[in-house]
């Protein structure tokens, strides 16, 4: 059996401030198979940006990186800026947030869409727009021959959206990383991109890590889900488990959060997560979640549950779930 | 550029585009401060060109019988000390007086984009140090300085290129860098690196242009300066040598006879003053334009 495609070990990312060291992420493990579509969700602030970044080597400077990201055998964080540069665009690829500013207001789009091409195959201008106008006409840019003329300005946000989005997959990268790739777009726009996205995944046979908050976002996409709070992952299932039978209560307070046709018909109120994610220099001790947790006793409040395999490829980091301790459910 | 033709999504009506020039030249010539600038900067690159034709005497012709004569219609502007013509001197002083704004201002323009890139980008110990020159050599008065450079190289316009090409690139660095410490964090940039693009050509092709509106009000604005300080040199001495014609060297030329041949200076020093008027004019609406968000 092959090993994973990608695999994150204890992956803890610090920021040095002036007003303390944030821990955004603190201790990750997680493996992208071939193929396969992961998901990572949690609330602003919970690392899952952080994650992505590190997975493409573009943190800001003031970061400090540890343990292992670990893809096709070797370590991304050991690469020189050269290796990794040969790395990124080419197998690892990244869509992220905000397609409205993402393009250079001074270049065609042709040029833009070329760069991938010029970068990484070496090909001249004119077989790169060629690829190019190849490329978007695969993600459905009406007349591609004339479109690569024009500046961004005068695209949509939603063509902006699948302009980045070619550019970010004409090489076919192994890895597609898509961070909140259909947050600032409507939600009419959300669908079509999201099938354009599976599309292009699914042909490229390409794997996905997405990054939301949003889980019916991730139900639509994705295969498994990882969920993240406050930098640590409290629980990872396929995504029918995690719909049906999370257990870690910061996801069953996201899956009631979702709005629901079920819920729109019952006139019932949305239930909300109380509270504010924790402030990371000074994350609270025991488990991170225990503030918020409606459920929370002496032992979330002491010490730190661990990531425990509950059933096959179902994980959580809950103490209510380990047993010895009696409550609730 | 050629026009474009494009046509809209609907496919109904095709949109010529013009490029970004035209639009500029226009709104350039309809405001009267810049007109004005154009016009008189026009004149004199039309004069310095052509002086070999209209002036009416060559720049060293001298007449030792009809020195210090005041302006006549013989002699528009007077003659100096030597009897030479100082209409014809002012003509001619006009391509070096120009030519030294341009060129120095060209190459401090070259290393203050230079640094100011490098140093924006890179960050961390080369933007220190680029910081810490800067700040240096801002704590002198650049004249001065100046004046200890180009007395220990020696005399000469060649020196004289070079000294104040070192000294006046601060501002360049400084409007570069601060501009790209903004634009490497706006997404397209983030983009470029998550393809993996080479540090140089991403320099060039994403960050470069966008900061290239900043740095033409600036050159504009540094041109008068260049020119300013290059007369003040060859004033002292210590620029363009005699008896090659230079404005800054004519007013000094003026300068014993300030009271009894007040004309010798006086002419040089208004065309200097229209020209260098002329360009702050110019990058002052150039700056409205091209910066429109900047306070007026």
């Amino acid at each position: 059996m092959r090993g994973p495609l990608l695999s994150v070990r204890d992956l803890r990312v610090h920021y040095a401030t002036e007003v303390g060291i944030v821990r955004a992420v603190d201790g990750v493990w997680f493996e992208v198979n071939e193929g396969e579509r992961v998901c990572i969700v949690g609330e602003s602030g919970s690392g899952k940006t952080t994650v992505a970044l590190a997975i493409m080597g573009l943190l800001p400077r003031n970061a400090l990186v540890r343990g292992e990201i670990v893809y096709k055998g070797r370590d991304l964080l050991k690469l020189s800026k050269e290796e990794l540069r040969s790395i990124r665009g080419r197998e690892i690829s990244m869509v992220f947030q905000d397609p409205l500013t993402s393009l250079n207001p001074l270049l065609t789009i042709g040029v833009q869409c070329s760069e991938p091409y010029e970068e990484h195959l070496k090909l001249s201008r004119k077989e790169a727009l060629q690829r190019a106008i190849d490329m978007l006409r695969k993600v459905k840019i009406p007349s591609p021959e004339t479109s690569v003329r024009r500046y961004p300005h005068t695209f949509s946000g939603g063509m902006r959206q699948r302009t980045l989005i070619a550019m970010m997959t004409s090489l076919k990268p192994r890895l597609l990383i898509a961070d909140e790739p259909f947050s600032a777009l409507d939600v009419s726009l959300q669908v079509g991109l999201m099938q354009l996205l599976s599309e292009l995944v699914r042909d490229f046979n390409s794997s996905l890590l997405l990054i939301t908050h949003d889980l019916g976002v991730a139900a639509e996409l994705c295969d498994r889900v990882i969920v993240m709070y406050a930098g640590k992952i409290v629980e990872e299932a396929d995504i029918y488990t995690a719909f049906e039978r999370s257990l870690h209560p910061y996801t069953q307070g996201l899956l009631k959060s979702l709005p629901t046709l079920e819920r729109v018909i019952t006139r019932s109120k949305l239930e909300v997560l109380r509270g504010l994610p924790p402030d990371l220099i000074k994350p609270p001790e025991g488990c991170r979640f225990h503030p918020r947790c409606p459920f929370a006793t002496d032992v979330c409040r002491r010490d730190e549950p661990r990531l425990v395999e509950v059933e096959r490829g179902h994980k959580v980091a809950c103490w209510l779930r380990m047993g010895g301790i009696g409550g609730a459910t | 550029m050629a026009p474009l033709i494009r046509r809209d999504l609907s496919g109904e009506k095709p949109q010529m585009y013009e490029g970004p020039l035209r639009p500029l030249v226009q709104k350039l010539l309809r405001n009267g401060k810049s007109l004005f600038a154009i016009v008189t900067l026009l004149t004199v690159l039309l004069i310095a060109l052509l002086a070999d034709v209209i002036a009416p005497y060559h720049y060293n012709e001298q007449n030792l019988g009809r020195r210090l004569q005041p302006p006549s219609s013989r002699h528009l502007f007077g003659t100096d000390a030597l009897g030479r013509d100082v209409f014809s001197r002012v003509l001619y002083g006009a391509r070096m007086t120009l030519f030294l704004g341009v060129t120095i201002t060209f190459f401090t323009s070259l290393i203050g984009i230079t640094l100011g890139l490098i140093s924006g980008y890179a960050g961390g110990i080369i933007d220190l140090v680029v910081r810490k020159v800067m700040d240096v050599l801002w704590a002198f008065p650049i004249i001065v300085l100046a004046l200890g450079l180009a007395a220990l190289l020696g005399p000469s316009t060649e020196n004289l290129i070079l000294v104040l090409s070192v000294l006046l690139w601060i501002p360049f660095a400084r409007v570069v860098r601060a501009k790209v410490l903004v634009i490497k964090e706006l997404p397209f940039v983030k983009y470029a690196r998550a393809i993996g693009m080479n540090p140089v050509r991403l320099i060039f092709r994403h960050i470069f242009p966008n900061v290239l509106s900043d740095i033409i009000v600036l050159f504009v604005l540094t041109i008068p300066d260049a020119m300013m300080s290059s007369a003040a040199l060859s004033f002292l001495g210590l620029g363009v040598q005699p008896p090659t014609p230079e404005w800054g060297a004519i007013i000094s030329d003026g300068r014993p006879y300030l009271f009894t041949a007040p004309w010798i200076s006086a002419f040089p020093g208004l065309f200097l003053l229209l020209v260098a008027l002329s360009f702050n004019l110019l990058g002052d609406v150039l700056t409205d334009i091209l910066n429109p968000r900047v306070g007026r």
